[in-house]
């Protein structure tokens, strides 16, 4: 196999039928895999995709929107755990707001954090509000 | 006043459901004279029994200006369905809210001791969610089956005489028996194109024996085949299907996906890829389609259960530009898919991911309504389960990972999304849809302990069910099932039995959907499970094992239901508990049948 060959990072470009693979080891960066001809390749592990795909860092307001989710299923129990979390979503979200540099789609989500707690809370107000005032009679 | 409402809503609703699951999909033609007179008429129906029975003229009066007003704007929104379509699809979205409100009101009305508040309360709040998302259902299966006008339908594809690009097909494989692959590959060399190239990848088959007969049949097949087995490999299916994209060949405009057990028509490259003259066009998918299965047996209720999703959603979905990329029978173009950075390989199912990501960015999406391929369903009814638990754990990966960007603010916080608010609708439906056999499992732990209840004669109520919630859930519980019936008839064409047993199809693997929904809400990834081809060992007593939980479930409601029936008080509501349960245990007894009796493939 000459040389050329070898050091190209996309061997497997090859036409020949006879190279197969076979996990050796690995770094951060590749995979270091052996053919059975006996030549051992080093391959990215981005495996030559232009832009791969990786999940995003948790975004600022992650654990409002977590809180926002609490607070649906909070309106279940007689809206009682959308009493106790919508305030917090909103509290979190605003905090987040005037603490840290949020750019102008976090901005936007903190209003809409801040909204949907509303609206859960108006609902949650009446059920809960209910619910108490039979506990208490 | 609610409830006489709700009567009058009710009576809407019934008289247009039953003429549309009569006669609904006979009018095929739409007429905005002819949805008025039927309109018209419907209420006329209503109003004539609500003031014979309740009078209140201004009640009636008013309720039917309201609905009238909702009437004429349903019937200029959905222009190409017929008017039972349209007048059916209005009384549900008149009733359903309307019903919620008389259940909500009847329990805040009655004096009921805290807990049982809680209980009730509980119950309606299932009961709400579980209506949002039938009201999808039915909004779908109404555009089905009465739709009279299909703008985007394909059946054909213009041929573009000298338009072949380069087409590059990956075929991941793991651990499949080499007699199937062959198969496979035999009809890929079979394909009437002049420019294709086939990548099989072989990622972490434990033995060698069954990967080696693939390598060697690739190289038999000639230089348009290429084969790759690596181990160890990261990523399941999708980092298979990276590392083949890494691989294909730089003059490939075209990405196919295959799996390892399909037959592909000759002239599926042929007859797709004139689709892709269109630059806007990001991928089209063809149906998915099954063979080896035995006319009048298990298997083929089952098999038209598969074709549910590609006779039914996507076409409609296909209507919005709003599909999913289902991998295998699908093509691509490249650079889209090296665009939005390859395969997820977070995610269990990465081709409906990556699909969502694709149409993010403004692309066009095509449905090809017709098969050119055939694969192999799983062998046994546990290789059904782990194939419907991958696919749901998989959409609610994709929920839990993009909701924010179908909400329908989404454009507003992220100008960059481009998704229209039908796609954000079809795609957020499609994905809560998932979620009705959770709910359903929900309600059974309510029956259950309602059933209890009346053996016990505890003084704990969890519902206070009044005779107008009991006719009206059961007419509606009617209704939906026929409904469901009705769609699966028409949109499969199907005879009323064959329509039964493939909707019971759907209900046997209920139990593992609904485990599939409660494991991704708490874990946000799993292993990709494979389906497997072969039939392993198809014992009795395995394939009963197999759905131990479904078997147990369906035979506790089964005894408490007769239970109930026979030893509780003569009232109403006892005879619904009771119903209900022993309704419930046949969803569940489906399981460990279909378990004893099917069988797909002979391998």
């Amino acid at each position: 196999m000459p040389d050329a060959v070898r050091q190209n990072s996309n061997n497997f470009l090859s036409n020949d039928r006879s190279l197969l693979l076979r996990y050796e080891s690995e770094d951060d960066q590749s995979y270091i895999v052996s053919r059975t001809d006996g030549a051992r390749l080093t391959i990215p592990k981005n495996r030559g995709v232009p832009k791969p795909f990786v999940d995003k860092p948790p975004q600022p307001l992650t654990p409002a929107f977590r809180l926002l989710v609490a607070d649906f299923l909070g309106l279940a129990p007689a809206g009682l755990g959308t009493i106790v979390l919508a305030p917090l979503a909103v509290l979190w979200s605003l905090a987040v707001l005037l603490t840290r540099p949020l750019n102008q789609n976090d901005r936007k989500r903190v209003v809409a954090v801040c909204a949907i707690a509303a609206v859960l809370l108006a609902l949650a107000i009446p059920l809960s509000e209910l619910f108490l005032a039979r506990l208490s009679s | 006043m609610i409830a006489r409402a709700l009567y009058l809503v009710a009576a809407w609703f019934t008289v247009s459901m039953v003429v549309t699951l009569v006669v609904g999909t006979r009018l095929r033609r739409t007429h905005f004279a002819l949805s008025l007179l039927w309109l018209g008429a419907v209420l006329a129906v209503g109003d004539v029994w609500a003031l014979l029975t309740f009078g209140r003229p201004p009640e009636v009066i008013t309720l039917t200006g309201a609905a009238a007003i909702l009437g004429l704007g349903c019937i200029l929104w959905l222009r190409d369905w017929n008017a039972f379509g349209q007048v059916a699809w209005l009384t549900t979205i008149i009733v359903t809210p309307i019903f919620l409100v008389y259940a909500y009101s009847v329990i805040i009305a009655a004096r009921l001791a805290p807990a049982s508040f809680l209980a009730a309360q509980m119950f309606l709040y299932v009961q709400s969610v579980a209506a949002l998302v039938a009201l999808t259902q039915m909004h779908e299966n109404l555009d089905v089956n009465c739709r009279v006008r299909w703008r985007k339908r394909i059946d054909r594809i213009q041929p573009a005489p000298g338009f072949t690009p380069m087409i590059s097909l990956h075929l991941p494989t793991y651990d499949e028996p080499p007699e199937v692959v062959e198969g496979t590959l035999r009809a890929l060399a079979a394909l009437d194109y002049p420019a294709f190239e086939v990548l099989v990848i072989d990622n972490n088959t434990p033995e060698e024996k069954t990967w080696r007969p693939i390598e060697a049949l690739c190289r038999e097949l000639g230089s348009r085949f290429r084969f790759f087995h690596l181990e160890k490999w990261p990523g399941y299916k999708s980092g298979a299907l990276n590392f083949a994209l890494a691989q294909t060949s730089p003059s490939a405009e075209l990405i196919g996906v295959v799996d390892a057990d399909y037959r592909v028509d000759p002239k599926f490259l042929r007859e797709m890829v004139p689709a892709f003259t269109d630059p806007q066009v990001a991928f089209i998918q063809a149906p998915q389609d099954y063979r080896d299965y035995t006319p009048g047996s298990y298997s083929e209720a089952i098999y038209y259960s598969y074709e549910y999703f590609f006779e039914v959603p996507m076409p409609v979905r296909n209507e919005h530009n709003a599909i999913i990329f289902a991998g295998t029978m699908g093509l691509i173009r490249k650079s889209i898919l090296q665009e939005i950075g390859g395969w997820s390989e977070w995610c269990i199912t990465e081709d409906a991911e990556a699909s969502l990501r694709v149409l993010k960015l403004g692309y066009k999406a095509l449905y090809y309504h017709r098969s050119l391929g055939r694969g192999l369903m799983p062998c046994t009814f546990a290789g059904l389960k782990r194939q419907r638990f991958r696919w749901c754990f998989g959409n609610i990966q994709i929920l839990r990972k993009h909701w924010e960007s179908l909400m329908p603010w989404a454009h507003w916080i992220d100008p960059q999304n481009r998704l229209t608010q039908a796609q954000r609708y079809f795609y957020l439906a499609g994905l809560v849809q998932w979620f009705t056999d959770a709910f359903n499992v929900a309600f059974l732990c309510f029956l259950v302990a309602g059933g209890m209840i009346k053996l016990y004669s505890s003084s704990f109520t969890i519902l206070p069910t009044t005779f107008p919630w009991i006719t009206l859930s059961f007419i509606f519980i009617l209704l939906n099932i026929w409904r469901l019936v009705w769609v699966i008839r028409n949109a499969l064409k199907l005879s009323l039995g064959l329509a039964l047993r493939s909707l019971y199809g759907m209900f046997s693997v209920g139990w593992v959907v609904a485990l599939a929904v409660f494991r991704g809400a708490i874990q946000s990834k799993t292993a990709f499970l494979r389906t497997p081809k072969t039939m392993g060992n198809v014992r009795m007593v395995n394939a009963l094992f197999a759905t131990q939980w479904e078997a147990g479930i369906g035979l506790l409601c089964l005894g408490i239901g007769a239970a109930v029936l026979a030893l509780a008080d003569r009232s109403p509501n006892t005879y619904f508990i009771g119903g209900l349960l022993l309704w419930q245990s046949t969803l569940y007894l489906a399981a460990p049948a279909y378990s004893l009796f099917y069988k797909a493939c002979n391998l």
